[in-house]
């Protein structure tokens, strides 16, 4: 059989139905002829070029079985999907650089550095102490934790200063350092909705927020305020200000209707801090 | 010396991979932007945030109809949530009965060849036999009227454009008080 190097590839690559292997194998069997008739010139210097590639191409047979089984090992809907995943990966590379680099510039999201102190949160950072004169100080580490709506919810530690100068100026404050794990699809609560009623054993209701007048609330501040670690848990701090003298528990009770459930954290055992 | 031959994965191999890789990066662009769902899913995501039971929807406000639309309304017997781009509250509710909540958005009309800004609110568990309603809301600004409009669940008031825009003056209940009649399909008075 007389065949020229090109029929034969063709031949035996025409099956190939993705372009792109159907011309890497083509490559690669070109190559192959050619290291043969290299090693036939090598072996025998009085042929000549055509009639060494003519023998290299006897040499590699009937090229349509060959054709057949090339077919079965290069199917094409793999390829394209071989394709499709290459260009998915490459746009997603691209979009999480320019998120990176968004996130940077506060964009979207929590910037690299405030990631930081939410993973590093120390709740003592945000004392009113700093700003005025502590009178005293008491820490408890309540036990117990609440399981509410999928979310676990528990007080790692709970620190009740007095501050301000003399009688009648000084106040007491409550600090919570809440630990609150995640349902499975790692959602962020809410504290601002999600804490229907915070009470204390002498009966005072703490509403949310002020409106000055030196009256009992409470507040709340998030480590991570943009969710993005609530996945890996969530940490934030609830502050009660003007707690009376003489309270032995305070009560937060989450949720509503049949899915309220009430935490309670008990302020008779002081520890050492 | 030996040679390492390192043999390459195979296609399905690499195109696994290369799926799954894709897959593990969209998942954590999606949750850079803030985790984005369709307008029910969204709701009842906040829903499970703020602890309250899963509510009915029962107001939509649709694309250009007011600043941060669309928003969505559900309202349970616990409470009524609002979810919207860049805005989400929630109104807990005291007890069953016809409670009138403020929509913390406005609602634009298109007047005098500008754009005007309308407080709203929405009167959620009105009485079944309800037909229509009369809302007049009293506060700094003055005393503004309008009729209710059926849209879904609840009665709708699109308050005049008060001309200067204070949002202590109609979200906050300290900011205003109200007079709200609701009638009968015969024009009874049903509430007060």
């Amino acid at each position: 059989m007389n065949m020229t190097k090109w029929k034969w590839l063709n031949m035996a690559v025409g099956k190939i139905r993705f372009a792109p292997d159907r011309n890497a194998v083509y490559r690669e069997l070109e190559d192959h002829i050619e290291d043969h008739k290299a090693a036939l010139l090598a072996r025998t210097p009085s042929l000549t070029e055509a009639e060494a590639e003519e023998q290299a191409v006897a040499a590699m047979g009937d090229p349509e079985p060959l054709a057949e089984e090339l077919a079965k090992l290069h199917r094409p809907w793999l390829g394209y999907l071989w394709r499709l995943s290459q260009v998915l990966l490459v746009l997603a590379v691209l979009a999480l650089a320019a998120v990176t680099v968004l996130r940077f510039t506060g964009d979207i999201g929590t910037r690299p550095g405030y990631l930081w102190e939410a993973l590093t949160w120390d709740y003592s950072e945000y004392f009113q102490a700093k700003e005025e004169v502590l009178r005293s100080r008491a820490v408890y580490r309540p036990a117990g934790r609440l399981e509410v709506s999928g979310y676990t919810v528990s007080v790692k530690e709970a620190t009740l200063d007095a501050v301000g100068p003399d009688d009648p100026y000084s106040y007491r404050l409550l600090y919570l350092d809440l630990r609150i794990r995640p349902s499975w699809r790692g959602e962020c609560m809410d504290l601002r909705w999600a804490v229907s009623s915070v009470t204390d054993s002498l009966g005072t209701v703490y509403p949310l927020g002020t409106d000055g007048g030196g009256k009992p609330w409470w507040g709340w501040r998030d480590a991570d305020s943009w969710g993005d670690l609530a996945p890996l848990g969530q940490k934030a701090l609830v502050t009660l200000w003007y707690v009376p003298e003489g309270v032995e528990w305070v009560e937060l009770t989450f949720g509503s209707g049949e899915l309220a459930r009430t935490l309670r954290v008990d302020l008779t055992e002081e520890v050492e801090p | 010396m030996k040679r390492i031959s390192i043999r390459p994965w195979p296609r399905w191999a690499r195109v696994t991979r290369n799926l799954l890789l894709s897959l593990l990066l969209a998942l954590f662009l999606w949750a850079s932007v803030g985790a984005p769902l369709p307008k029910a899913a969204a709701v009842r995501r906040f829903e499970r945030e703020c602890l309250v039971p899963y509510g009915e929807t029962v107001l939509e406000l649709e694309e250009g109809e007011a600043a941060f639309t669309p928003v969505c309304v559900s309202a349970s017997g616990e409470a009524v949530v609002a979810v919207g781009p860049y805005l989400q509250w929630l109104d807990r509710l005291e007890g069953d009965g016809p409670t009138l909540l403020p929509l913390r958005t406005t609602i634009y009309s298109v007047g005098w060849g500008s754009i005007l800004s309308h407080p709203a609110y929405m009167l959620v568990h009105p009485a079944a036999e309800t037909a229509s309603a009369k809302l007049t809301v009293h506060n700094q600004q003055g005393d503004f009227t309008a009729q209710g409009e059926r849209r879904g669940e609840v009665f709708f008031f699109v308050m005049p454009d008060p001309n200067g825009w204070s949002s202590k003056d109609w979200w906050e209940p300290e900011g205003y008080t109200y007079d709200l009649t609701c009638y009968d399909a015969a024009g009874g008075v049903l509430y007060p």
